[in-house]
């Protein structure tokens, strides 16, 4: 399904710029590749958080695996084994 | 054109992104944000992911969930593996595992692990590849 937005002259012509100057084939695959760029950023701000939490905690990454294996039992039984 | 690659993802991938963004599992990741790899995991995985990082490091409900949303996966609920369970409880020795094998079964793809030995059974081998984020860089680099 496609849909259509509307953007002024001046953005248009920056993203035609852009397309071309990174050699993409159509601004819809540029787009994709800006949101892609921009959501790894925002997962790497996820990373330095969960870090900072780590350390806060005084915690290890083999400690999280620990915990988190328990939780998985856990959840098994919850929902598996009623 | 070249089918993807797919493969279901356990738990400790994720936390192993989030620990090292310049691992291999935060490369798969990126991987998959720009789609070159389809990844997947269970309900089950992301309810661990959830309350472990609500339990242990204290993130609200909130932080959980955008945390989990940003992860480049597709979540795939019970009802879609569930006639898969049986037969991966009866093929696994730690049963909590069956959700992650019962999806790879269901799908017929691979699964990614950091904790290959849970998953290392000729009669689960011969069934489903088990692969480590290693692994999957490389078939990721032919395929560029």
């Amino acid at each position: 399904m496609v849909s259509t937005i509307t953007v002024s002259e001046e953005v248009r012509r920056k993203l035609m710029g852009m397309k071309l100057e990174l050699g993409y084939r159509s601004v819809e695959e540029l787009l994709k590749a800006m949101i892609a760029d921009f959501e790894e950023k925002q997962l790497e701000k996820a990373s330095e958080s969960f870090r900072k939490k780590l350390k806060e905690r005084n915690l290890t990454l083999e400690g999280i695996m620990r915990e988190n294996e328990k939780i998985r039992r856990e959840i098994y039984k919850e929902w598996f084994q009623k | 054109m070249v089918p993807k690659i797919t493969v279901i993802v356990d738990t400790n991938i994720y936390f192993s992104a989030l620990y090292d963004w310049h691992g291999n599992e935060a490369e798969i990741l990126k991987a998959a944000g720009k789609g070159e790899l389809i990844l997947i995991s269970p309900d089950t995985v992301q309810e661990e992911l959830k309350r472990t990082l609500q339990r242990k490091l204290n993130y609200s409900t909130e932080e959980a969930n955008s945390t989990i949303k940003l992860l480049p996966t597709i979540w795939i609920p019970r009802s879609e593996y569930r006639d898969f369970l049986l037969k991966a409880e009866n093929l696994l020795e730690h049963k909590e595992d069956a959700p992650i094998l019962a999806s790879a079964l269901k799908l017929k793809a691979g699964i990614l692990t950091g904790n290959k030995k849970h998953f290392d059974k000729p009669e689960i081998t011969k069934l489903t590849e088990i692969l480590t984020s290693k692994e999957i860089l490389q078939i990721i680099k032919k395929t560029r």
